[in-house]
């Protein structure tokens, strides 16, 4: 009886929300149409022409995520970093990594040869994020991978072999995330050094604040300012991140 | 401009965001002691800097917007440093700093402070950012940034059974809150084209952005978009009926996060919740965005009765401090709601002067459940010989929460109730459940103040340590000072409502105040 | 009722979305209500696909070597819809790690998820 009551008060309460949120879409403008704000993005991200509103990354989503709105990745990097800390603050009492010996050579060095492919395919997704789709983030998750699948195939106990244990993965990720977090202050510095304009996390040069990271490095292929240096902080802040995410809550399972 | 002076809001900012690794960093290699040392140095310098802004948005300079990456609105993300913003961030910092001061004996037997650290700073980062921002997305972001430390701070002890249980309730009901934003500003997205809080309003009044375009919908929709708003926020403020997560989660955290919790983030989301609705849907001219606050008004009178009610039958001395939040919170977005100017002006400084008196109450609170070893208010029979110093600062800060003149929140008190009067209409008869709710909630809280000064002297486990009373003092002492001078408060509150009931000014502000090169 | 068949797609959105909130304020266990919160940022994300959305021949927004920008920004999609969905995804899942790591210690202490037996607190 109660059964029943409840779901059709749940069945009343879809209808009523969906028929309202439909209401409020009747008047959008149907799939296939792209807001002049995007047009704007793309038409502006790698104008050679123009510059003067440029990010020098031929893929806008990477421009978008580290120059037009960086300050919100910034952030949005910081919320993943409370995620890892969740897991670090219920679960790090409990971590305790033994090193398990036991593997043959053959095995040791064929995980270590696949470990360098995974972590190798990982940087390259984050340094030509500016001309291919990835970035900081999905080069990060690779790279945790890399670790996870030791510690899937092989054991948690293979991990000290490969240099890494909890403490270790929490001071590589800060030192990502100093690199982050460095990259961002500099213009600051430089503003309060100089006396002239320049903002947070400004990765160009602009007609009316002059601070900019350089474009090309010496040779043409690499570009876009700071973009390939934070994400490559980010790569590393995501990748052990994701590792000691994965660390903790297996060692949790496993003592209880 | 003086560049350390433009940019000391923001420094202030990336401070927090430096302090939390770096206390990680010195907690992992060095310990604790360097941890509370770092962290008391870094919050110290944020207050300096929030004054440092303040002085120069009021006297100096004036408002103005930051560009963040150097990319003006829409492109990129402006921080409005205005009057509305500048003394929040003001007072967010000196909160920070005392429960700062407070937390370092507070913690000591505690384990594991480099987190409660780290994450204290990401949420100090979450609200200047909340505050300061223009851009509804990034609103999201730094809901999440605030929200997520929070609700990992509740249960900070997560020995204790219920501290874990409110940290999960909170937990689940603060990010349906959060997504519930999120689909909002999916749906602003698709009807303006643009997510910057200026140029919905510019847009609704007819304005073409050289970058964005006009509208792409009807605005008829508009009041289901604000409505999803005013829900999410109303969850994130605690506001009737979505407010049952905060009792449990303000009582069962450390005693130093439920004053940031009680004092600052509610207070926090329903300050951007005014900015969204007055400067991003027009309230004030908009029908749509007037939807917003009748809903407002309706709430904030269901939200001051039933936790004015739920105070007289509290037996725990922080859920009683906690539904006095509710009440004053209700108060709040009565003042907002009304839509006057002088409703503004009389909220937002509930706002200010509620965040100083809730969060000395749940400090000295913690003192008290410290010395006495129990929550019940029957325990603290007598404490007042025990503890006389203490209970002189309760005493103040109680008499400052039922508004007793001369206090701080003697003045808003007034000037809300004087605001829902001169509004006319039905809204005058508002009155009356508002005196009702403060009748009620002075019952409770006289009753709480005669059982501690009631009773011999009792035994307590310990006497609270000098930092613990300094920090305490500090809090108090503002809140008589500013009570002794209303003039000077009165003109912070007009100043800061101007700012934010005048959308065309806003307007002004962040989109047409800077010359840059046509797209 | 809809002026195109394009808007079609918005059904699903608020259909999905309706669900999920419900499923969060309604459902008893912890588990089922933060499936439910994800999910409900999932069908936001798909809100913002749609709306970033070019039909024909679109290309994704990444520029070809040597192609005109003003062609490119007719036919590329929407960069600032695949930005908030990348930056919500990350958000996604720092939200599930947070609520994961309290429902595991909930279960730990309480020996359940049902919200209706967990009862210590009155709320």
């Amino acid at each position: 009886m109660k059964d029943w009551r409840a779901s059709i008060l749940g069945v009343f309460f879809i209808v009523l929300m969906s028929s309202i949120l439909t209401y409020a879409f009747l008047g959008y403008p149907g799939i296939g149409f792209v807001r002049p704000l995007g047009e704007f993005y793309l038409f502006n991200t790698y104008n050679f022409e123009n510059q003067s509103w440029w990010s020098a990354s031929p893929n806008a989503v990477t421009g978008l995520l580290w120059d037009y709105r960086g300050y919100d990745t910034l952030y949005e990097t910081m919320v993943f970093y409370v995620g890892i800390a969740a897991v670090a603050m219920f679960f790090e009492g409990h971590a305790k990594l033994r090193k398990t010996g036991g593997m043959t050579v053959i095995v040791r060095s064929s995980a270590r040869l696949i470990f360098v492919f995974i972590i190798t395919s990982a940087f390259a997704i984050t340094i030509f994020s500016i001309k291919t789709p990835g970035g900081g983030f999905q080069g990060g998750s690779i790279m945790a991978i890399a670790y996870i699948a030791i510690i899937v195939s092989l054991s948690r106990g293979f991990l000290p072999e490969m240099d890494l244990d909890v403490e270790k993965a929490h001071l590589a990720k800060i030192a990502g995330l100093a690199l982050i977090a460095g990259l961002t202050i500099v213009p600051v510095v430089y503003s309060l050094a100089s006396g002239s304009a320049a903002y947070a996390l400004q990765n160009l040069p602009k007609a009316w604040a002059p601070f900019g990271y350089p474009t090309f490095l010496g040779f043409a292929s690499l570009s876009g300012g700071l973009i390939i240096p934070i994400q490559l902080g980010e790569m590393i802040h995501v990748g052990m991140g994701f590792t000691i995410m994965f660390l903790l809550l297996t060692l949790k399972d496993k003592e209880d | 401009m003086n560049p350390l002076l433009f940019q000391a809001p923001i420094l202030a900012m990336l401070l927090c965001l430096l302090g939390s690794f770096l206390c990680v960093l010195l907690g992992m290699i060095m310990g604790r002691r360097a941890v509370e040392l770092l962290s008391g140095a870094m919050t110290a310098t944020t207050v300096l800097l929030s004054s440092l802004a303040l002085i120069n948005v009021y006297l100096l300079e004036g408002p103005y917007v930051y560009y963040m990456g150097g990319w003006p609105p829409p492109v990129g993300i402006p921080y409005v440093i205005d009057r509305f913003s500048v003394p929040l961030s003001l007072v967010v910092s000196v909160i920070f700093f005392a429960t700062m001061v407070y937390s370092v004996r507070y913690l000591e037997k505690d384990r594991d402070v480099k987190w409660y650290y780290s994450l204290r700073f990401l949420m100090q980062a979450g609200m200047y950012g909340l505050l300061f921002t223009g851009d509804m997305f990034h609103i999201f972001v730094m809901l999440e940034l605030m929200g997520l430390s929070a609700i990992l701070l509740v249960p900070f002890r997560k020995e204790v059974k219920a501290a874990v249980e409110a940290g999960i309730k909170y937990g689940i009901y603060d990010i349906l809150a959060i997504s519930i934003y999120y689909l909002s500003t999916a749906m602003i997205f698709g009807m303006f084209g643009s997510m910057t809080i200026a140029e919905i309003s510019a847009k609704l009044g007819g304005y073409v952005s050289p970058f964005s375009g006009g509208m792409f919908a009807d605005p008829s929709a508009l009041p289901v978009i604000v409505a999803l708003v005013v829900w999410s926020f109303a969850i994130g403020a605690a506001i009737v009926p979505q407010h049952f997560w905060l009792p449990d989660a303000h009582s069962m955290a450390p005693s130093s996060i439920s004053a940031i919790l009680s004092g600052l983030l509610v207070q926090v989301n329903i300050a951007v919740l005014a900015r969204i609705l007055y400067d991003g849907f027009a309230a004030g001219s908009h029908p749509g965005g007037a939807v917003g606050l009748q809903l407002l008004v309706i709430l904030g009178v269901a939200s001051s009765l039933v936790g004015a009610s739920f105070m007289l039958v509290q037996s725990d001395i922080k859920r009683l401090i906690a539904y006095s939040t509710i009440t004053n919170l209700g108060f709040i977005a009565i003042g907002l709601g009304v839509g006057t100017s002088l409703g503004v002006s009389a909220a937002y400084l509930h706002i200010v002067n509620h965040a100083f008196v809730k969060a000395s109450l749940f400090m000295i609170a913690g003192v008290f459940i410290h010395a006495t070893g129990s929550r019940e208010i029957g325990a603290l029979r007598g404490i007042s010989k025990a503890l006389p110093g203490t209970s002189l600062l309760y005493t103040i800060g109680t008499l400052a929460a039922i508004g007793f003149p001369p206090l701080s929140m003697f003045w808003s008190k007034l000037l809300l109730l004087l605001s829902v009067l001169s509004a006319g209409g039905a809204y005058q008869y508002l009155v009356l459940p508002m005196v009702v709710s403060i009748v009620f909630e002075s019952i409770a809280q006289i009753r709480l103040l005669a059982v501690i000064y009631s009773g011999e002297k009792r035994e307590v486990n310990c006497h609270p340590s000098l930092p613990v009373i300094l920090s305490i003092g500090i809090m108090i002492s503002i809140i008589v000072v500013t009570g002794l001078m209303p003039g000077l408060l009165l003109e912070f509150g007009h100043l800061a409502a101007d700012d934010l009931v005048n959308v065309s000014g806003y307007v002004d502000l962040v989109l047409k105040s800077f010359n840059y090169p046509a797209p | 009722m809809f002026s195109t068949v394009g808007q079609l797609p918005y059904v699903l959105v608020a259909i999905m979305a309706s669900i999920c909130i419900y499923a969060a304020l309604f459902k008893s266990n912890l588990f089922k209500k933060m499936l439910a919160i994800f999910l409900m940022t999932d069908a936001v994300n798909l809100l913002f696909i749609i709306q970033g959305y070019r039909l024909g021949n679109a290309i994704p927004p990444i520029i070809p070597p040597g192609m005109d920008p003003s062609e490119f920004a007719s036919i590329a999609v929407d960069p600032l819809a695949h930005y908030f969905v990348v930056t919500a995804v990350v958000i996604g899942l720092a939200e599930v790690a947070t609520l994961t790591a309290l429902i595991i210690y909930t279960y730990k202490h309480y020996g359940t998820i049902e919200t209706k037996k967990i009862k210590e607190l009155r709320g």
